[in-house]
């Protein structure tokens, strides 16, 4: 008894001098000085306006890939509209997508790849939101169109196209943008984002494989669905096939199919989550692909636990650990730092690293659902 | 008064506890006065760190746009002179893709690029997918996760750069300062990094690496290269960092370590608390420590001064370092294991055992031991009694540790290679054995006589 007395009067004493112990030994380096620096500046400024975006066309518009108003996206009869099993989250936006082959030229079909487009080829993305996702007649807002193009040494981003507000034109943006903007979403509620258009160097951090860029979204598997054509709903693979664009497509009931990530009837859990993170994270954490550093290969075809974050433990998460363990901890998703990481909203700490100011909630429900039944 | 004070107020209650037994047989009186004693002599020496100088942020000019320009529109051979000033950014500054670029600015802390609450991009400056890049004379500061990353270069110098956080030391910080991964052919020189949470000047997954006369101070890890091969670091100066200088070699990551000279560094007083966020291997280095070397490949270590570091080496196996730090690095696992397996303390180790096992058992190219290591030459000290109980971080090592002193610890798992490391030092050159695996039951300081050091002749001559 009398020791416990006595490691009480230490526990209060200890507490009483750390807490008089302000050492005060502060670093001081010198305070930088400020120097007339409007020369340099002005010299800075005369640098970067001097580089002449020889990147695309000024407006949208000139492209002429739409007829009628701009705003309505009705594709000109050589540009034609693809739709994927498992789209990337871009902060809650829509996207229509399109493609424009040069004359005469046809797409060869890859097992895994993104299809062989030729040279010449344009892939149109459209990002919109609807202004109310419960009344769709409400209209919507574009925010940006991405062009890729298809060189003889390989693919190029161009640079964004900003949608002006009153929807009439889309203007050729280097910088990038940020915009506000504000929707109701399907379950009523209101939503707002400072919506950011990247700028084109940013587009590399996720297009980019083996040092080349690449699209991302159109490979078969992600293809391989219907669509409601002008002339019908048809596979979308088959019918580019009947227009005579797509070459040496095997029977379609042999191509691979992406499980659409929300839709139950096609996939099993672990398909749908796989899929998700296959077009969501797959693009980096891949061989050859920016997020190979940390051995993490998020795609439909990896098989191997550890690189799928199973047991891994982080390279150089830093604060992005959020004080977890592992990348994937089985059946305990609160414990796994790849939830933590899609649910981050702050730059340092968050999955993807751009791309996103918002944690897509649903993909983050279904990826939580996955590990929580490992 | 800081969070640090708190915990190592927690921590010196720990080793009153510990105390309990002594307080019974010596009087009550005698030991409040020591206890109060050691406590006014320990905290008062206690390093402080408060924010290094901040500008108010509209003091800093926003070029931004202009710079964004610049860097995305740089043509291949182009050297970019950067003004001397303040300049704020709230996005990433990205260079894709390019070849033949210099980046120049008016000098350290005479161009500064402050990156304080930035909102897009994962670091300040990336550097990505090029041939021949070089970066030179400005400070960057506060990016919200790395300052200056670059991956796929060929070619790479980083001369006369400053990279700083400056608010204090936490585990709030940015990883890493400058950041080189998966690169070619890195010089890193005449350099300062400062207040990395993770590490101030990194290279990983890269090859032909030269770090010369660079400071790293109040970080982590002050310099810290991880699976790379053909690494020479000398002339540094590496102090007040958790870690002076440290290797390590990571499972199933692109490549491995191999070849590393470390030689002519001053690596001192690198006790800093460590405020790496957990989860990260950088979170499990202990306090105190001048050179690591983990799952080390053909490590020479050479004419360094490794001063006032009260661990001057430590080398560990891939699993020693889990026991060895287990109040750091096994808790989130040991925690994990019990949630999914929902199972008891006794059945942990077998678990732990699995866990440590399945971190690495899948990477069959992967060695997890230390091999070919080598000191010579270097000049040794540990550092006052003091200073090493500052630098107690509740990891096993330091517990056990408390009043030895040896130059190299190693965990003592055993090596199927045999010799672990080499040391050609001089007299009175004391190596310590941790047993770790069996909770360091039988810690063995032994004078090194022998050139090379195996678990054999250590255990055989226990002069402990």
């Amino acid at each position: 008894m009398k020791n416990i007395t006595a490691i009480y009067i230490l526990l209060i004493s200890t507490f009483i001098l750390i807490m008089f112990n302000c050492n005060p030994t502060v670093e001081q380096s010198k305070a930088g000085k400020t120097t007339d620096t409007n020369a340099a500046i002005a010299m800075l400024q005369k640098q970067a306006s001097g580089k002449k975006a020889m990147l695309g066309k000024e407006k949208l518009s000139e492209y002429n890939f739409f007829v009628g108003k701009l705003n309505e996206l009705i594709p000109n009869k050589d540009v034609i509209p693809y739709d994927l099993n498992t789209p990337l989250f871009s902060d809650y936006t829509h996207k229509k997508r399109f493609f424009k082959l040069p004359a005469g030229e046809t797409v060869a079909y890859r097992e895994k790849e993104v299809l062989d487009f030729p040279v010449g080829t344009y892939i149109i993305k459209n990002f919109y939101y609807q202004v109310d996702e419960t009344q769709p007649d409400k209209g919507t807002r574009i925010m940006e169109t991405r062009l890729l193009l298809r060189e003889s040494d390989g693919w190029k981003t161009l640079p964004s196209y900003v949608w002006n507000d009153e929807q009439t034109e889309a203007y050729l943006t280097i910088e990038g943008a940020t915009k506000e903007v504000a929707w109701i979403n399907k379950a009523g509620k209101k939503m707002e984002v400072a919506y950011s258009v990247p700028s084109q160097v940013l587009c590399k951090s996720c297009h980019v494989n083996n040092n080349k860029l690449t699209p991302i979204g159109p490979k078969a598997r992600q293809l391989n669905r219907s669509f409601a054509f002008e002339d019908g709903t048809k596979n979308q693979l088959v019918h580019y096939a009947d227009l005579g664009l797509l070459t040496n497509l095997p029977d379609i009931d042999v191509v691979r199919k992406s499980p659409v990530w929300n839709d139950p009837t096609t996939g099993s859990l672990h398909g749908r989550a796989l899929a998700y993170l296959d077009m969501n994270c797959g693009h980096c954490h891949s061989k050859g692909g920016p997020g190979n550093t940390s051995a993490l290969h998020l795609t439909e075809f990896e098989t191997n636990e550890f690189h799928l974050g199973i047991d891994k433990h982080p390279i150089a998460a830093g604060k992005g650990t959020g004080g977890r363990p592992y990348d994937i901890v089985k059946g305990n998703a609160d414990n796994s730092i790849m939830t933590y990481r899609m649910e981050s909203i702050d730059p340092s700490e968050m999955m993807p690293e751009v791309g996103r100011k918002l944690s897509h909630e649903e993909g983050v429900t279904l990826i939580k659902e996955w590990i929580n039944s490992m | 008064m800081n969070n640090y004070s708190y915990y190592r107020a927690i921590d010196l209650l720990f080793n009153l506890l510990i105390m309990k037994k002594f307080l019974k047989y010596t009087g009550f009186t005698l030991t409040v006065l020591l206890v109060i004693g050691l406590i006014w002599w320990f905290a008062f020496d206690y390093q402080v760190y408060e924010n290094r100088p901040q500008k108010p942020l509209d003091e800093y000019v926003d070029l931004e746009t202009d710079f964004q320009r610049l860097f995305q529109l740089a043509q291949d051979g182009e050297t970019i002179e950067l003004p001397e000033g303040y300049f704020k950014f709230s996005k990433a500054l990205i260079l894709d893709g390019k070849n033949n670029i210099t980046i120049k600015g008016a000098g350290m802390d005479k161009t500064v690029l402050s990156f304080r609450g930035q909102t897009e991009g994962a670091e300040g400056i990336r550097v990505a997918n090029g041939h021949n890049i070089t970066l030179e004379g400005f400070t960057i500061q506060d990016a919200i996760g790395d300052n200056i990353k670059a991956i796929y270069v060929d070619t790479l110098t980083f001369r006369h750069i400053k990279t700083e956080w400056t608010d204090k030391p936490n585990d709030k910080l940015g990883a890493y300062g400058l950041y080189p991964v998966i690169c070619k052919n890195i010089l890193i020189e005449n350099c300062e990094a400062l207040r990395g949470s993770d590490s101030g000047l990194y290279v990983g997954q890269s090859e032909n690496i030269v770090i010369r006369n660079n400071i790293a101070h109040e970080n982590v890890c002050g310099i810290n290269i991880e699976n790379s091969a053909n690494v020479e670091i000398y002339n540094n100066k590496t102090f007040h960092n958790t870690s002076g200088i440290t290797a390590l070699d990571i499972p199933g990551l692109t490549r491995y370590m191999d070849n590393v000279h470390i030689h002519d560094n001053e690596i001192y007083e690198n006790t800093l608390y460590n405020f790496a966020p957990a989860g990260n291997v950088a979170s499990s280095t202990i306090p105190g420590t001048g050179i690591m070397i983990w799952a080390g490949k053909n490590v020479r270590i050479n004419d360094n001064e490794i001063i006032d570091n009260p661990f001057p080496a430590i080398i560990y196996s891939f699993k020693g370092s889990y026991y060895a730090t287990k109040d750091k690095a096994f808790v989130p696992i040991a925690e994990s294991e019990k949630a999914r397996m929902k199972v008891g303390i006794e059945e942990e180790t077998s678990l732990r055992e699995d866990a440590i096992n399945a971190q690495y058992g899948k990477d069959k190219n992967y060695n997890p031991h230390s091999v070919g290591i080598s000191f010579s030459n270097n000049k040794w000290s540990f550092g006052s009694f003091r200073k090493k109980i500052q630098s107690k971080d509740g990891g096993l090592v330091s517990l056990v540790t408390l009043g030895k002193d040896a130059h190299i610890w190693y965990d003592g798992v055993p090596n199927p290679e045999g010799s672990t490391f080499c040391a050609n030092e001089k007299d009175n050159f004391l190596v310590a054995h941790l047993d770790v695996l069996n909770d360091s039951k039988n810690v063995v300081i032994k004078q090194s006589t022998e050139q090379c050091a195996t678990d054999q002749s250590i255990s055989s001559k226990n002069i402990n």
